[in-house]
């Protein structure tokens, strides 16, 4: 079943990409070059404003980039190919409440299938299997999301991608204001994909916990891009860039 | 969830929900609205009758008749204002004297008159509306005769109402915690200052939604899943029939 974790997966290829917000004066992305293989989990990290929302948006075609190419599968992000861009690449908005705007659960999950052009039923039943995949499959999806907790509203937003059966997930933020538990929930999920999975975050842990790879930018550049493990042990360097690890994971007890 | 109370009664089995789908019961709305709207004047005996079966259909429906009362009565200003200048501005006999205004038995009669009538209409509309979810209603609406860009306006407009409301909750949470002993001129300045921030807040996340929108394949309207089925064809057309009985009724006694 491809909606819980085996969809085909797509490399990603950004070459030199940069872009400025209209009347800014710095770029919020300066010549980033990236590449992904196909079912890659990658975790971009940053302090506020280093570009990380602003390069997920190129991914899925809602910015157009100034200078530089980006590709899915090696397909450029360009105007004509966007319907075949945004099957292929989900993604998932920082509020769940951006995301789920329809009237219903299972309407907002089956928005991205009938968009794709496939049947009510086909639609819903993908639907069904999403919420299944990320654990609300007793959740009454008839209902509007109003309904559900701030943990199930995270995990609803990735089933309203993930009825779409992209290539690549793509994630701003997913732990935001998440507790313990629900952090744990989503990186089961994540971690359970076969699909190229990019996550933004400031939450080093988490990127840890879920990718191999971490991308570290800051300012609109990449300052780095090293192996989870690497980046995690570089505090010098996390420091120098606005992120901090929690005192138990660098093994210093507060107050022993 | 300031809005939590529009669902309210609509998971309440009834006569009336068991035997329609929300398709038919807002047929069966809009035909009651237009049989005491375009009951002749002075038509009294059938609106009598009609105000016994809008009593029978609150019955039916198993709705507190106080919770009805209190819903028709927020309709109540728009249509009681306009029909209380009738009696002044009617001519015919004088019925009473107030100061240097002289109302007539006829403006008062056809000022009952479009009271009663407006009240049967909103009350048809609010039993219909209040024991139907929204998101059925809104799905209703796809079956019927309704441009899209209204339905897609009445769908977000319902999913938002939510948002909107809890975010209005929080701020004035949080400006009530930091008013402390301020004039009453002042609370209503700064609730003022909130709803100006609230809309420019609405602003920006309409313009997220609508990048989420996209993301997912959005271009023109919003799709929407297979309506609710069942329902019996048999009753509905017995009361609409009924409703059509009663307004021909109405015409055969102003002309007889």
């Amino acid at each position: 079943m491809s909606v819980s974790g085996s969809a085909k997966a797509w490399d990603v290829e950004i070459e030199k990409l940069s872009f400025s917000y209209p009347g800014s004066h710095s770029p919020a992305l300066s010549e980033v070059t990236l590449a992904l293989a196909p079912g890659e989990h990658v975790a971009i990290v940053g302090p506020n404003g280093a570009g990380k929302s602003t390069l997920l948006l190129h991914l899925n075609g809602i910015l157009e980039p100034e200078a530089g190419t980006v590709s899915i599968g090696g397909l450029p992000a360009v105007k004509e190919n966007l319907p075949e861009i945004r099957s292929r690449v989900g993604l998932v908005f920082q509020d769940p409440d951006d995301q789920l705007f329809m009237p219903t659960l299972l309407e907002d999950v089956a928005f991205g299938p009938l968009c794709q052009g496939v049947s009510s039923d086909e639609a819903e039943s993908r639907a069904r299997q999403a919420l299944e995949s990320v654990g609300l499959a007793e959740v009454d999806a008839r209902r509007a999301a109003h309904h559900l907790s701030g943990g199930e509203k995270r995990r609803a937003a990735l089933a309203t991608v993930l009825s779409m059966e992209p290539g690549v997930l793509v994630l701003d933020e997913p732990t935001a204001s998440l507790d313990g538990r629900g952090r744990r929930q989503i990186a089961d999920i994540l971690r359970a994909r076969s699909q190229t999975v990019v996550v933004v975050t400031h939450d080093v842990e988490f990127a840890a916990a879920v990718c191999r790879r971490i991308v570290l930018m800051d300012g609109g550049r990449m300052v780095a891009d090293a192996a989870a493990d690497d980046i995690l042990r570089d505090t010098d360097l996390l420091l120098e860039h606005g992120l901090e690890l929690a005192d138990w994971l660098r093994g210093s007890v507060p107050g022993e | 969830m300031g809005f939590a109370h529009l669902d309210r009664y609509a998971d309440r089995t009834s006569w009336f929900t068991r035997r329609t789908t929300p398709t038919q019961r807002l047929s069966i709305a809009i035909a009651a609205a237009f049989a005491a709207g375009l009951m002749p004047p002075g038509a009294w005996r059938a609106l009598v009758v009609l105000f016994g079966l809008v009593a029978i259909g609150v019955w039916a429906a198993r709705l507190p008749p106080g919770i009805l009362i209190r819903r028709v009565a927020q309709a109540l200003p728009f249509f009681l204002l306009p029909a209380l200048a009738l009696p002044f501005t009617v001519p015919g006999p004088t019925a009473l004297e107030i100061g240097q205004l002289t109302a007539s038995t006829h403006g008062l009669e056809r000022a009952a008159e479009i009271i009663l009538r407006a009240t049967l209409a909103v009350s048809a509309v609010t039993i219909v509306i209040s024991v139907t979810r929204a998101a059925d209603l809104l799905s209703a609406l796809d079956t019927l005769p309704v441009p899209r860009l209204v339905r897609s306006s009445l769908a977000l407009g319902y999913r938002y109402v939510y948002v909107l409301t809890d975010e209005l909750e929080r701020t004035t949470r949080a400006l009530k915690s930091r008013m402390g002993r301020a004039s009453r001129l002042r609370l209503w300045r700064a609730r003022a200052t909130t709803l100006a921030h609230l809309f420019v807040r609405s602003h920006a996340r309409g313009t997220r939604i609508h990048a989420a929108m996209l993301s997912r394949g959005y271009h023109d309207s919003l799709p929407t899943l297979n309506p609710a089925v069942g329902g019996s064809r048999i009753w509905v057309i017995a009361i609409v029939g009924l409703l059509a009985a009663v307004w021909l009724a109405g015409m055969i006694e102003v002309m007889a």
